[in-house]
């Protein structure tokens, strides 16, 4: 019932839209001249209409449209429909839908007189009430859809002005485009989208009437703001802020529009919706006085929207269904196959001529329903434009993106899929390729990026080429050396191509500076993963200076794969081609070995081989055949051999997804049943070749892996840093509590108290000798830089001073606990040919960290603090924590009321301790007044901030602060004012 | 429809449901028949290498890929005279499974009341995988519950 339902609003909806044609056809004929084609069509579409709603027993509409037919009927004679009567009619259209969709309207039957319309010299215009039709239920998804591509087409359409690109059919899209959007937003009452929609076409207007299409930046950049403010407009219909944007919205995009009168150029269709503009002054009934349009004007926008109406004979389709389309088409397939295999074996002449007539026309019908799915790449890369417009804008670059091939097709899921990997390899381009004008040695200094798109064997090609800086072998090295991705010795053997093929490694990044466009170490690698998750393939080519080359390679479809069929033994194997290079036939005896392993010379180099057989477990060893079959297998990148008993045909094959429970069993990536009807496994490249060969790049990322997830277990891998101290023997401390290892200058450690401390990322940090807690008797060398290894636990760092760093050492060795000399020392590794000792880092916490405490508390057990800060909860905290060492605390909630607390006090405080951002005095000015006061020019003061960039803790030092405390380190805070004061002591002394 | 306007109290106290039966080594097993997609003759199996023994391949089933359970070797029963001569096939949460198992039996209509839940002496690696025992007429029938037998082999594989 419900479908029968949907059928007919759909077959009114055209219905309709005939009409509605047809009038507009109608409205640019000269007045009163007569068409019969045009006035039946018309007709019959309202006599249909109404004849569909009287089956429908939907007798509102029934009669609603029975009133539009009669008065279409008067003028059936001269077969014209006067100029003033269109306009009503294609407001009664409106009202139609309105019913259909079940909402209110207040169409007004009255037909309109001639003479009114002259008076009011507005030929579209009739007494027409309008209530706005604020729907709170959601929007139909066909809504979404197209305002979006409406939006698309925008931008890129503004782009392309911009560029100076405009030209008449341009500029007429545009308008036509940003006019539906209007349309339709207005009908669904979206108070914002409406209203921008409008001040877009206003401002636009003067453009249209210029000789040579010219639009300036400032204009196009706030157009585009309006494009992503419609956006939310749309998702979000009835949020006040942002229609109170959209409004302001409007007002920048005034100064563009000339002061021409606003409707001097609205077409018909616009001008009915017209009164919903601005519901909310009159939300009841309105009438509009519009001057006359400009009939040359006027008639071009009608004439170009009729054009793009007649070209557009799509319909959509729930891509649920076209999903199942394919996979029926799949199974169509397999049965085809199997008609196939079986007519082979058959002398019925009748059957192998039927049989092959089946095979041509299922062919057919696959490559048509694949077509189905199929949509231009263009639809994603067009808004590339726009993306490297606002991009090269923040970056200071002049970028020009050239776009080929955007017509080349390719499955919708797959372009979903590709859409997030191109966008980032784009934004890699602006950001690190294409340098800035100044920077552009030689080179124009508009830096291009092309994408090309293409078919070429079954595959889609993408290149994103950029004539930027390139890639540098020297960078690159050095970098993945440092993230520990390959080592140095490795890295000076490797090709070109291997180490441009770095930038896919995970947590790699080349940019000098993490910037928020790209450069997070996290991207290229995601890029290759969900790019491979696809079936497809990145590579990546580069000249430094010259330029790069980002090329991907992109299955048609995911569900039909094209395939190699191999045997083994007695199993078949599908072997997806995408990973297939090629296919070779040897002599048995020139297979070589490598340490046992098999490999061969494939045209000089070493090709490493495994036997599938091997892999599978059916060790049949009885290689009588003298010639052996190699398939010669691609994964990420690296090249192996497999060997199979016999290769067999290559097919098209359905994929079909395993059982999850098999998924496990990293074999296989699929099944699939062959033309037999048997069922084959498809063998998973990826899968075997890092269980069976470690391949470069991903052995190394397993190990980065491990390091992280070292524990403590005995059997697991433990990682640890090993240093070299005054001793003999080798120390090691756990990577685990290692957070970082730093180089610093001598000249940088400064005394606090008996400690010593480094400024360290905006805080201070202890520093502790190794040697010297080791008893480690140190030569006292003047160094001008030591070597620092960063250890946090929970929270709390030391500085770990050691001699040398000297490597990461990753072992499952055994770990002695029974011998351990010293308190800081965990016990000892014994690897094969040493002995190393295992620092533990707990200890040195513990034993640095209460020595200092002890003497503070002994020394200022009465000493006074005034404690400045707003936040009533971080006072508490500081309170409790002061109180608790001993410390006599007086609170002060702001910089004015610390100082009427210090002017309060007879006696002084010894230590003060103060926020920054504070109401009514700030810490900086507090500090000031408190300098300021002749007993209190020595006092330490101590910030106690969030704020903690240099320039903010320089300003503190300025204004008077003696030192400074992140929040996040509150727990030392104790600490800190206990050294203060003995620093303060010693000065005074 | 007469049913529903006087209901009796015993119906309501015992609800009858369907099993479709099958035995393995002469025992009597049940599966709720909504689960049971089908029953047939053993089709051809692809072999699937490096897999646990219970898991005895991929078959074709119209087009549809069903993984082969070995319920012997899943229940741990002896397996050496085995002599599976019917499968049958069950959809759980989307995935489709293909029992092997010995003869098939009728559909037995069983009330509520007949239920009681595994004897404590059933061995474990048996009884994780049943829901509980029919008492009928004839035989006890064990109920075998499809989602521990999916767990287990997610479990196992893993």
């Amino acid at each position: 019932m419900s479908d029968e339902f949907e059928e007919f609003k759909t077959e009114i909806l055209e219905m309709l839209d005939r009409a509605e044609q047809a009038l507009l056809e109608f409205d640019q004929l000269p007045d009163n001249q007569s068409s019969h084609s045009l006035y039946d069509e018309v007709f019959r579409a309202y006599h249909n209409i109404k004849g569909a709603a009287g089956m429908m027993e939907w007798e509102e509409l029934q009669h609603h449209v029975h009133q539009l037919e009669n008065v279409l009927m008067e003028s059936k004679e001269t077969s014209s429909i006067p100029k003033h009567l269109i306009g009503w009619f294609l407001k009664g259209n409106d009202a139609t839908r309105s019913i259909m969709n079940h909402s209110p309207h207040s169409f007004s039957y009255e037909i309109p007189s001639e003479e009114k319309t002259t008076n009011t010299a507005a030929p579209s215009l009739a007494p027409i009430e309008m209530v706005k039709t604020t729907q709170e239920t959601a929007l139909p998804e066909e809504f979404y859809a197209e305002v979006n591509e409406g939006l698309d087409r925008i931008s890129s359409a503004l782009i392309k002005m911009e560029a100076g690109a405009g030209d008449k059919a341009l500029v007429d899209s545009l308008y036509r485009d940003i006019h539906s959007i209007k349309g339709a937003v207005q009908l669904f009452g979206l108070e914002g989208a409406s209203h921008l929609s409008h001040g877009m076409e206003n401002s636009l207007e003067h453009v249209r009437n210029m000789e040579k299409y010219e639009i300036d930046n400032a204009h196009v950049s706030t157009l585009l703001l309006c494009v992503d403010l419609m956006n939310l407009c749309v998702k979000k219909p009835n949020d006040e802020e942002i229609v109170k944007e959209a409004k302001f919205m409007v007002k920048l995009l005034a100064p563009f529009s000339e002061s021409t009168p606003a409707n001097k150029v609205e077409t018909p269709v616009s001008s009915e919706v017209k009164p919903e503009v601005k519901p909310e002054i009159k939300p009841e009934v309105i009438m509009v006085v519009q001057p006359s349009p400009k009939a040359e004007l006027h008639s071009q926008v009608v004439e170009t929207r009729n054009d793009s109406e007649k070209v557009d004979t799509t319909i959509r389709v729930q891509v649920s269904l076209l999903d199942r389309l394919m996979t029926l088409m799949g199974e169509m397939v397999l049965v085809r196959n199997q008609v196939l295999q079986y007519s082979n074996s058959c002398d019925d002449l009748e059957f192998l001529n039927l049989s092959q007539k089946l095979d041509v026309v299922t062919s057919e019908l696959q490559e048509e329903t694949m077509k189905t799915r199929m949509q231009p790449i263009g639809n994603i890369l067009n808004k590339f434009q726009r993306v490297v417009r606002d991009l090269s804008g923040s970056l200071n670059k002049r970028i020009n993106l050239v776009l080929i091939g955007v017509e080349t097709e390719l499955d919708k899921s797959l372009i979903e899929a590709v859409k997030d990997p191109l966008m980032h390899i784009v934004r890699n381009a602006c950001d690190h390729g294409i340098e800035t004008p100044d920077m552009r040695n030689g080179k124009p200094e508009t830096g291009t990026i092309t994408i090309k798109a293409y078919h070429e064997g079954g595959q889609v090609i993408v290149d994103i080429s950029d004539d930027g800086r390139g890639l540098s072998r020297k960078k690159l090295l050095q970098k993945a050396i440092e993230k520990g991705i390959v080592t140095a010795e490795k890295g000076e053997l490797m090709s070109d191509r291997d180490v441009q093929n770095l930038i896919f490694a995970p947590g790699l990044s080349t940019a000098e500076k993490i910037t928020n466009v790209s450069g997070r170490g996290v991207g290229m690698d995601v890029v290759k993963s969900n790019i491979e998750k696809i079936g497809g393939l990145v590579d990546v080519s580069s000249t430094e200076g010259v330029g790069s080359k980002i090329t991907l390679k992109i299955p048609l479809t995911l569900a039909i794969v094209p395939a190699m069929i191999v045997r083994t033994e007695n199993d078949r194997y599908a072997i997806p081609q995408v990973k297939l290079v090629e296919l070779v036939r040897v002599e048995k005896h020139a297979i070589e070995f490598v340490q046992g392993r098999p490999i061969y010379r494939l045209r000089g180099n070493i090709l490493p081989l495994v036997n599938l057989k091997e892999i599978l477990g059916t060790t049949a060893e009885q290689d009588q055949d003298e010639a052996i079959n190699i398939v010669v297998l691609n994964s990420e990148s690296h090249l192996f051999g497999m060997i199979v008993d016999e290769i067999l045909d290559t097919a098209d094959i359905v994929v079909k997804p395993l059982a999850r429970f098999l998924k496990s069993i990293s074999l296989y990536s699929g099944a699939t049943v062959l033309g037999d009807g048997s069922v084959a496994f498809i063998l998973d490249v990826l899968g075997i070749a890092q269980k069976h060969l470690g391949t470069g790049t991903h052995q190394e990322s397993k190990n980065m892996n491990d390091k992280y997830s070292a524990t403590g277990d005995d059997t697991s891998l433990r990682e640890f840093v090993l240093v070299g101290l005054a001793s003999k023997a080798k120390h090691a401390i756990p990577l685990s509590t290692v957070s970082r290892m730093e180089e610093i200058k001598t000249s940088s450690i400064e005394q606090s108290g008996h400690q010593r401390v480094i400024r360290y990322r905006g805080g201070i940090l202890r520093i502790v000798s190794l040697n010297e807690v080791l008893g480690y008797s140190e030569e006292k060398v003047e160094k001008e830089i030591t070597q620092l290894i960063v250890t946090k636990m929970d929270d709390e760092m030391v500085g770990i001073e050691v001699d040398q760093i000297i490597d990461v050492l990753s072992t499952r060795d055994y770990l002695d606990e029974t011998i351990s000399g010293h308190e800081v020392i965990t016990g000892n590794l014994v690897t094969s040919n040493e002995i190393i000792v295992v620092v533990n880092v707990d200890k040195i916490y513990d034993i640095t960290r209460p020595k200092v405490r002890h003497t503070r508390n002994v020394a200022n057990k009465s000493a006074k603090v005034l404690v400045v800060e707003d936040t009533a909860s971080v006072r508490m905290k500081v309170v409790q924590e002061l109180s608790d060492s001993g410390y006599d605390v007086e609170v002060a909630v702001d910089g004015i009321d610390g100082l009427k607390k210090i002017a309060d006090h007879k006696c002084d405080f010894d230590v003060i301790i103060s926020d920054i951002e504070m109401p009514r005095m700030d810490g900086f000015d507090f500090v000031k007044k408190v300098r300021s006061i002749e007993r209190m020019k020595s006092i330490p003061v101590i910030a106690f901030t969030t704020k903690n960039t240099s320039e903010d803790l320089d300003r503190a030092k300025t204004a008077g602060f003696t030192t400074y405390l992140e929040k996040s380190k509150g727990r030392l805070l104790s600490l800190l004012v206990s050294e203060c004061l003995n620093d303060n002591k010693r000065k005074t002394a | 429809m007469k049913t529903i306007l006087s209901v009796q109290p015993t119906e309501v106290k015992s609800k009858s449901r369907q099993f479709s039966t099958f035995t393995i080594d002469g025992r009597l097993y049940g599966i709720d028949v909504m689960k049971v997609q089908e029953v047939t003759k053993p089709l051809q199996v692809t072999l699937m290498r490096t897999a646990p023994p219970f898991i005895k391949g991929l078959i074709n089933l119209r087009g549809q890929i069903a993984t082969a359970i070995g319920l012997r070797e899943l229940f741990g029963l002896e397996i050496e005279n085995s002599s599976e001569k019917m499968t049958v096939v069950c959809r759980v949460e989307d995935v489709l499974l293909s029992l092997l198992v010995d003869n098939i039996g009728d559909v037995i209509e069983v009330e509520d009341h007949q239920f009681e839940s595994s004897p404590q002496t059933v061995p474990a690696n048996i009884r994780a995988f049943m829901q509980g025992v029919y008492k009928t007429d004839e035989a006890i029938m064990s109920i075998i519950n499809l989602d521990s037998i999916l767990s287990e082999l997610d479990k196992r594989c893993a």
